[in-house]
């Protein structure tokens, strides 16, 4: 036990005594969340505006008369040129195409007079319009016209028949102020809830990736693990010290990624709604424990690969795949749904905790499905932890005898 | 005293190994059933050209390599079967293992002195003797990576000795030094051997060999070809030097 709490320490020293190290772990993950969530949230907000600020440039042909009455709004955000049925439209088609025109509407020619002499079983007017869907302020302009054109319409059809009223079948929830009936605490938690799992699983994982292989390999190819293999310490308390260490660096490492993604997560997704999260203590407990036991099997996972690695380059090599195989867990779990999970995936190590943190952040983890997820990992963790110890011990994978 | 019966160690190679070391058969002998005794008291010296063997034996010797065959014994502990106590009796140094280099001397003497179950207070006071001997005081709150070659080597040694064991263990311990660490160095090991201990170590510096050893044994390709005092050696070979003995010793060989 001593002989773990040295190597522990030591392991511990390590990272907090090197700036380097607590710099690249702890401080930089913070200053670049900030940073890309900052730079995300300033470029949304700069587009949003740019996109309001924008006058649409509008061509419309064979504009019937009192449209632009019926649409004020829209002309108020556009700058507008009326065309006659002689002019040519291929030009202004090929300014939509270079994005130099948003937006190119065409309405028959006598389109009030068909209105007003529709017969039932004949062809509606046809209101044309151009743009161009892969430009934002084209697609915008499109938008907004057909919007003011709903109302257009409305007005239209009450000359036909005499009265709006009579254009109105039904209403829904016109007087129903009760229609939402929702948790407001899962809901507001619904996107960080579907997000955090994939990105806790993610960071853990990124987090025990370099400094697991550096502990392990590192130590191999650097000849300083030998130098602890010649002291009276058991080979399975160097493994122990070190995974532990490992384990709550991994979690702190995954601690500071994940706090400094929630406070400026909201700074990017401005405009998207409120976005916060309420965790009572069970649900905290609960993911400590998924996220302690997820640190544990990571570690073991990298342990394993780096104790056979010759190199540190060469153990990043092998831990890569395994590094896509936590992402695609974490995406399988967002897109999993909320139709409940069998009792299976509780017991597939990593994929269970992805779940089951999803699971926790809505309010709906069974205390068994909790449990399961945690003996699993522990299970999986203790094994890979009893492969290193027997590796510690095998000469031809320590000194490639 | 250490007691070395038939000892014989065979690496499995892998391919990439046969490809590198250019040898066909899937095995290397590396040691070929080789008996010694090292006494209490004495420098113990193995000799041999690189490759010969002489750093597989130590690190038998030190319980990091299983022997394939035979048996050893270190103050009558079983290498394989009482490894923990094994290393608990040995100071054991080799160019091929280093001290981490992203710490300070003095935290890796408190480090390795904790893991050999010394109290803070022994540790402060042998760390004390050993850096004063040494000439190592000034440098202890030094990153190792900051330290010259020498200095290194002398932060080794001190490391691998603060739990004062009775027998050492090291392979070529002047390799690479200057002249000046390298005589602080023999001239520790002589003092070492006053004060009782058992010191086995290799070497292929002939004349390091002539001025420490009480005793050599000269290994090639894994066998002991010759075991005795340097007199005894040179009256065998009928040689005036160790150097000319190696080299009658190596062409009969």
């Amino acid at each position: 036990m001593n002989g773990i709490k040295i190597i522990f320490n030591k392991e511990m020293h390590r990272v907090w005594k090197d700036p380097k190290m607590i710099l690249s772990l702890f401080v930089l993950p913070v200053v670049m969340m900030i940073f890309i969530y900052g730079l995300i949230g300033m470029l949304g907000s700069r587009s949003q505006e740019e996109a309001e600020m924008h006058r649409s440039i509008v061509s419309i042909q064979n504009a019937p008369d009192g449209l632009a009455e019926n649409m004020q709004e829209f002309e108020a955000g556009a700058e507008i040129t009326y065309l006659s049925s002689e002019d040519s439209v291929e030009e202004v088609k090929q300014g939509i195409y270079d994005g130099d025109v948003d937006l190119l509407v065409v309405f028959p020619e006598d389109f009030i007079q068909n209105i007003r002499d529709y017969q039932e079983g004949q062809q509606h007017p046809d209101v044309q319009t151009f743009y161009n869907p892969s430009e934002t302020y084209s697609e915008l302009a499109r938008e907004r016209f057909v919007g003011s054109m709903q109302e257009y319409e409305k007005r239209l059809l009450a000359e036909r028949f005499g009265s709006e009223e009579v254009l109105t079948a039904f209403t829904i929830d016109a007087t129903n102020t009760e229609s939402q009936i929702m948790d407001t605490k899962k809901a507001g938690a619904a996107y960080l809830s579907m997000m955090l799992p994939y990105l806790i699983t993610l960071l853990l994982f990124a987090g025990t990736m370099s400094l697991g292989t550096d502990t392990i390999s590192g130590e191999k190819e650097r000849g300083t693990m030998a130098s602890m293999l010649v002291t009276p310490v058991k080979r399975s308390s160097i493994v122990l010290g070190k995974l532990l260490a490992l384990t709550v660096l991994s979690l702190i490492s995954a601690l500071v990624y994940i706090v400094s993604m929630v406070v400026a997560m909201p700074k990017a997704m401005a405009g998207m709604g409120e976005m916060s999260l309420t965790l009572d203590a069970g649900q905290i407990v609960m993911i400590a424990f998924i996220m302690l036991t997820l640190a544990f099997l990571y570690v073991a996972l990298v342990g394993i690969v780096a104790v056979y690695a010759r190199t540190v380059k060469e153990a990043g090599s092998y831990v890569t795949p395994i590094y896509l195989i936590v992402i695609v867990a974490g995406i399988i779990t967002m897109f999993s749904g909320n139709d409940g999970h069998s009792v299976v995936e509780y017991l597939i190590p990593i994929y269970n905790s992805s779940v089951a943190l999803g699971d926790i952040l809505s309010g709906e983890l069974e205390v068994t499905s909790f449990f399961m997820t945690i003996a699993s990992s522990l299970a999986a963790g203790g094994i890979l932890t009893f492969g290193i110890t027997k590796a510690f011990d095998n000469e031809h994978v320590m000194f490639h005898a | 005293m250490i007691q070395i019966e038939e000892l014989t160690k065979i690496y499995k190679l892998s391919k990439r190994q046969q490809k590198e070391q250019n040898i066909k058969a899937g095995t290397k002998i590396a040691v070929d059933h080789v008996s010694m005794q090292i006494r209490k008291g004495e420098i113990y010296g193995i000799l041999g050209t690189n490759g010969a063997g002489k750093t597989t034996m130590l690190r038998c010797m030190a319980t990091l390599l299983k022997p394939t065959s035979g048996r050893i014994t270190v103050e009558g502990a079983d290498t394989v079967n009482q490894g923990e106590e094994v290393r608990r009796k040995i100071g054991f140094l080799t160019n091929e293992i280093k001290l981490d280099p992203q710490f300070r001397l003095c935290y890796l003497v408190h480090f390795f002195g904790q893991l050999h179950g010394m109290t803070e207070e022994a540790i402060e006071k042998r760390k004390e003797e050993l850096f004063h001997r040494f000439d190592i005081m000034d440098f202890q709150d030094k990153l190792i990576e900051e330290l010259s070659t020498g200095m290194k080597q002398k932060a080794a040694i001190a490391v691998s000795l603060i739990h004062d064991p009775d027998v050492i263990i090291f392979d070529e311990p002047t390799s690479g030094l200057d002249i000046i660490t390298a005589r602080a160095v023999t001239d520790y090991l002589l003092e070492l051997k006053e004060k009782g201990k058992t010191i086995v170590m290799s070497t292929h510096i002939m004349s390091e060999a002539e001025k420490l050893c009480d005793r050599i044994a000269i290994i090639m390709d894994g066998k002991k070809q010759m075991e005795g005092t340097l007199e005894e050696i040179l009256a065998h070979t009928g040689q005036r030097d160790l150097e000319d003995a190696f080299f009658v010793l190596y062409q009969n060989a």
